[in-house]
């Protein structure tokens, strides 16, 4: 059984395989809403938006934000700043941790119910467990950036979670003009293998970040592993990404 | 995206700076014959000032390999949203200028 709906401003698929889990994928997309409504800074009625107002004393925010901040913080010392909520204007924008964070903690709800073959994806973050219908490790496809349509590698996570950060869709009339003439150094998408999709989203923000460093970063890093697509269209694997890919 | 592509004034709009959470994007559309006919991104999240430290002798080189198209029978796709928001915050705001 497999659902589909667009929640915090992005598809969220929810597969808990042959299972027929009416109730139980409700509860999951119940638990999406509760995060969006507490966490989006596109809602004038949300937590995060009060905060930013001056609306709410620190020791008076919910148990969630404080967790969310406190991972937040975190990764940017792990990261030396590369992450970092707090944007130029000085407001608070946690919506690049709490993506993985409500992946991680909806794939709980599955498992505690009992659930032990299913996948949760959130626009293009996964979390996958056990099985898919057929008995198979659950496989993820990473997208071409350049092509939508397209798969270039298939990773199967088995039980570890996978997030992908990059630039923007090509193919729509958009194009990096970024010195036509000149070596284009840009890298667009960087996929990041974790112990669970909190770990691959979050490094996989960062990484991004760092540009070509990020690749090393993530290779360096105990746990992660990470496939980064520049914009020849080449790509870089750490050393242990092949050994999670189908042949 | 979707974006009404047609009725634009002929010329170069720049949109105004949008946060992508690791940085800032700005986009410039160019509208030829009242069509959007080519982006530009002017500001791209690659000018961090901090920097992180790698030590690269104690990492093996990596490889590097051309990408290739693999069979699509997949269960789940892992691929980029990340800045959706903010390149369409900063384009509508180049097509706001183009279109008044």
């Amino acid at each position: 059984m497999r659902e589909t709906r667009i929640l915090m401003g992005m598809p969220i698929t929810v597969d808990v395989g042959g299972a027929p889990m009416g109730e139980l994928i409700e509860a999951v997309f119940g638990y999406f809403e509760d995060i969006d409504r507490r966490f989006s800074t596109y809602r004038a009625d949300s937590e995060i938006t009060a905060i930013n107002r001056g609306d709410v004393a620190v020791v008076d925010r919910s148990g969630e934000m404080m967790e969310v901040m406190a991972i937040a913080e975190q990764t940017k010392i792990e990261t030396a700043g590369y992450f970092d909520i707090r944007k130029p204007d000085g407001s608070l924008d946690p919506s690049g941790i709490v993506k993985g964070w409500a992946i991680r903690n909806a794939a709980g709800i599955l498992q505690r119910a009992g659930v032990s073959d299913f996948f949760i994806e959130a626009g293009g973050d996964i979390q996958s467990c056990g099985k898919n219908a057929s008995g198979l490790d659950w496989s993820v496809g990473i997208r071409n950036p350049f092509n939508a349509d397209e798969i270039i590698k298939v990773v199967c996570p088995r039980g570890r979670g996978v997030a992908t950060s990059g630039t923007y869709v090509r193919g729509q009339h958009i194009y990096n003009p970024h010195g036509i003439g000149s070596p284009i150094q840009d890298i667009v998408s960087l996929t990041v293998i974790g112990a669970d999709v909190l770990e691959a989203d979050r490094f996989a923000t960062a990484a991004f970040a760092m540009g070509r460093d990020g690749i090393h970063f993530i290779e360096q890093t105990p746990r992660l592993e990470g496939y980064v697509v520049d914009a020849n269209g080449r790509a870089t694997p750490t050393t242990g990404f092949g050994a999670l890919c189908l042949p | 995206m979707k974006l009404a592509a047609k009725g634009y004034a002929d010329g170069v709009y720049t949109g105004p700076t949008a946060d992508a959470y690791y940085g800032i994007i700005q986009i410039q559309a160019l509208v030829q014959g009242g069509q959007l006919t080519a982006l530009k991104v002017l500001k791209y999240p690659s000018d961090r000032r901090t920097s992180i430290s790698i030590n690269r002798q104690a990492l093996p080189m990596l490889r590097d390999e051309a990408i290739s198209a693999q069979s699509a029978n997949v269960d789940i796709i892992s691929g980029a949203t990340l800045t959706s928001r903010a390149f369409i915050q900063s384009l509508r705001g180049a097509l706001k200028k183009a279109s008044s």
